[in-house]
């Protein structure tokens, strides 16, 4: 079977997937799960049960897109070109379109009243009837006819109903649909602009470096605050602008970072006896992935995930604090990295520029062997004494 | 606005709102800090939802072995599974946004104008309807009202409102409108990561019910701030006897006179003096100078843009009256762009806030969020020895008037009153 691409939409540098058929691929074939983040319109007072859009965290979108599974969507030009293409005649369409909608929902509005209706007056008719009975003793012939009559005049009722239905106005629903899938226009847009290799690449670089230089993590001055938005206008200032003013060594070590979790998803994933894994972001036990042996919704997590670069000091601190949180929620304290590769030594005395880096991330991204270098380690506290 | 879904959401969630209790956001359920386990199958039987293909006998999923350990190669462990995935697809695909033409609310948001960097954006509803308009947007002089882009996305999200994208046809004759979906909203509204954090934050506290606002800079009163001090020893009280009231000019040139030498012999001085009470001999001891984190000169402020308090947020009891201060003031950071406010910035934006005790950092992790409340307190300043001897000197007159109060019935008092202990 040939798997389709996920398309994930990139708004506000986050990842996005609108397509309720989508969520089911990215869960049930590629086991990435995301956090479902909309509010859910039949109970939206609540935080625990969210519908559409599903957030994808960097990690899974890059696992995603190196393993040739997903592209990115520049949805603010798609948006943009989609409003531009459309005319007075689509507007039209869609109007009359929205009215048969209407049209039909008013009609099986006013048939679930309708019948709701006559099974209330005929329940009480019955129980009149059997109390009439139980006082009188009669059997129940008349009875019988009139129920069958009772059902022509339903029958013949709501085909009048139908007849004249627009009146009733306020049965009218209307509905905001999730996703721009199936709009022809739409489809055809992404289709043409966005699904070059080109594109993509420059779609995945300005993605990439949105993430590992903004204003709040130090890898750039903050007053170069104009980066954040670049993206979001033209893909090719997104490319151009916004690496200068770049602190490489920080810029390096959150690429080393960003690349040894996204080795872990692949790695995960690529081993027979591990390929059941799941992975969320590991907030709720403070680092970086929650690992699961199975689909979260039936499964305990077993592994709290941190990630280290190969020549970092790790605090002492955080290993027994790991290891004593992680054992007291029966899971394990898991460290993981990546062995250095010869060519990134290299790299790292030529790149000069954050460009140079993050397109040598991107190349190191695509680079298949890159899973067999991933090292883990589980800490586990001893109890002892 | 609130439907009938709300109010069975309300039973659903059995107090787990925060709106009528008066839990903090961030106290969750212990089971919640373990695993979030989503039921989505209780959810379902909960909120009332009709939806084809799952009778109501197929989705009761057996209770036991709610959660398991790791999945076996068994059949029936991989259908508990699959029912759940399809009862949880099945709940989203069939949970349409949208209202019924009684509610109908339209909004408009301009294509044109995003070109004015800098400016924000606001979206037009010519005719608000609802209760939701009550706490939202800023109301024009025509009845109109201006959202922020995070509270159109909300209603817009939640299926309240219906959203049209205007603007000028190629020739610039007329103007088009491009009624939108969720995807595009989504597109249209949000310009940076930041606003997607926003917005996140923003829709999570309105589904509990907060009245939430932006924080603008000018609502800002300056904190209560006690000045540095030093405990209340017995050697500065005599000095304040002695030279500072009194004779204050004189007290001073005292005490350069003869402070120091007499400064050298106050340590013996004070626990001849000390014998006292136990009270004297206490304070006495007081050696190091104590205070809040912003009492201490030496603090430095730091440039707090990263950090800065974004929502004021209201129980929605408390937001009758105009001018209240708000019950909390949330600060929103993400751990994948920033790290935690250090110390000298907690400092800058207790500087800035109302109270200290109502700060409210919002931790985004990838859809996960966690609100964390620095908060700073003057232990020193409380005298705890002091509200140590009253609370034992009440306990002990309490217990006493039961006593003589209840008479014949003081047996059963002073057992009471020993189980509290």
């Amino acid at each position: 079977m040939v798997k389709r691409k996920i398309p994930i939409t990139i708004v506000g540098n986050r990842a996005l997937v609108f397509d309720l058929p989508d969520i089911k691929i990215l869960r049930e074939e590629y086991h990435v799960l995301g956090v479902l983040s909309g509010t859910l319109p039949v109970a939206p007072q609540q935080s625990i049960f969210l519908s559409v859009p599903l957030q994808l965290s960097i990690e899974e979108v890059l696992y995603l897109v190196a393993m040739g599974r997903a592209y990115l969507i520049h949805e603010k030009q798609v948006t943009h070109q989609f409003f531009e293409t459309w005319t007075d005649e689509d507007t039209e369409k869609y109007l009359n379109k929205l009215w048969e909608g209407h049209k039909k929902d008013i009609k099986q509005k006013q048939r679930e009243i309708f019948e709701k209706r006559h099974f209330f007056l005929q329940k009480t008719k019955k129980k009149q009837q059997r109390n009439k009975q139980k006082t009188e003793g009669l059997q129940s012939d008349i009875g019988k006819e009139e129920g069958i009559s009772n059902h022509d005049l339903l029958a013949e009722e709501s085909q009048k109903e139908i007849e004249v239905d627009s009146s009733n106005i306020n049965l009218i629903f209307y509905k905001t649909e999730d996703s721009s899938r199936g709009l022809s226009n739409y489809d055809w847009l992404v289709e043409i602009i966005q699904h070059s290799d080109g594109f993509q690449r420059r779609m995945l670089f300005g993605y990439i470096k949105n993430h590992l230089i903004n204003k709040y993590n130090g890898v750039v001055d903050v007053s170069h605050l104009e980066i954040d938005n670049l993206i979001y206008d033209t893909i090719d200032n997104a490319v151009a602008v916004g690496t200068a003013g770049v602190d490489l060594e920080k810029l390096r070590h959150r690429c080393d970072r960003l690349i040894s979790s996204v080795r872990f998803i692949q790695s995960i994933h690529s081993r027979a006896e591990t390929s059941q894994y799941y992975v969320l972001p590991g907030l709720k036990f403070g680092s970086k992935f929650v690992v699961y042996p199975g689909d979260p919704l039936r499964y305990h997590s077993h592994h709290i995930v941190n990630f280290f670069n190969w020549d970092e000091e790790i605090d002492l601190m955080r290993f027994v604090n790991g290891g004593r949180l992680a054992v007291g929620v029966k899971k394990l304290w898991v460290v993981s990295g990546i062995k250095p590769k010869e060519k990134i030594k290299d790299a790292e005395s030529s790149s000069n520029s954050a460009t140079e880096e993050i397109d040598g991330f991107i190349n190191a991204l695509f680079d298949g062997n890159g899973d067999k270098e991933v090292v883990n380690f589980s800490v586990e506290w001893a109890g002892f004494g | 606005m609130i439907d009938e879904d709300d109010l069975l959401l309300e039973e659903f969630t059995q107090g787990k709102s925060s709106i009528p209790s008066e839990k903090n956001p961030g106290e969750e359920d212990e089971d919640q800090l373990d695993d979030e386990i989503q039921d989505w199958g209780s959810f379902l039987k909960a909120s009332n939802i009709q939806i084809s293909g799952l009778t109501p006998q197929s989705h009761i999923v057996p209770k036991r072995g709610d959660k398991g350990f790791e999945p076996t190669a068994n059949n029936y462990d991989n259908l508990l599974l699959q029912n759940k995935r399809d009862i949880m697809y099945a709940t989203i695909g069939n949970s349409s946004r949208g209202h019924h033409h009684k509610n109908h609310v339209e909004a408009f948001w301009s294509a044109d104008a995003s070109s004015n960097e800098g400016e924000e954006q606001y979206a037009v509803v010519p005719k608000p309807k609802g209760s939701a308009f009550n706490s939202m947007g800023i109301p024009s002089s025509q009845r109109h009202i201006f959202l922020n882009f995070e509270e159109i996305l909300y209603l817009v999200e939640r299926g309240s409102v219906d959203c049209y994208l205007i603007g000028n046809t190629k020739d610039a004759s007329e103007q088009k409108a491009l009624p939108m979906n969720l995807q595009m909203c989504y597109s249209a509204f949000l310009k940076s990561s930041e606003d997607y954090d926003m917005f996140y934050v923003y829709s999570y506290l309105k589904r509990y019910g907060y009245v939430v606002r932006r924080a603008t800079e000018d609502i800002k009163r300056p904190p209560t701030v006690n000045n540095k001090k030093r405990g209340p020893g017995l050697s500065t009280t005599f000095w304040n006897i002695m030279f500072k009231k009194p004779l204050l000019t004189v007290g001073s040139i005292f005490y350069k006179l003869l402070g120091a030498p007499l400064l050298a012999v106050l340590p013996k001085l004070r626990v001849l003096l000390s014998r006292y009470s136990w009270s004297t001999l206490y304070e006495s001891l007081y050696a190091t100078s104590y205070g809040t984190v912003l009492d201490y000169e030496n603090f430095k402020a730091v440039d707090t843009s990263k950090f800065k308090i974004v929502y004021n947020l209201w129980k929605p009891n408390n937001h009758q009256k105009a001018n209240t201060p708000p019950d909390f003031q949330v600060i929103i950071v993400n751990t994948n762009l920033t790290s935690l406010p250090t110390v000298d910035e907690i400092k800058s934006i207790f500087k800035k806030c109302y109270d200290h005790d109502r700060i409210l950092i919002a931790i985004l992790d990838n859809g996960m969020l966690n609100f964390i409340k620095p908060t700073s307190s003057n232990v020193g300043g409380k005298n705890a020895y002091l509200e140590g001897i009253k609370k034992q000197l009440k306990r002990k007159r309490n217990n006493n008037k039961s006593n003589s109060n209840r008479g014949g019935r003081s047996n059963k008092g002073s057992r009471g009153g020993k189980g509290r202990k």
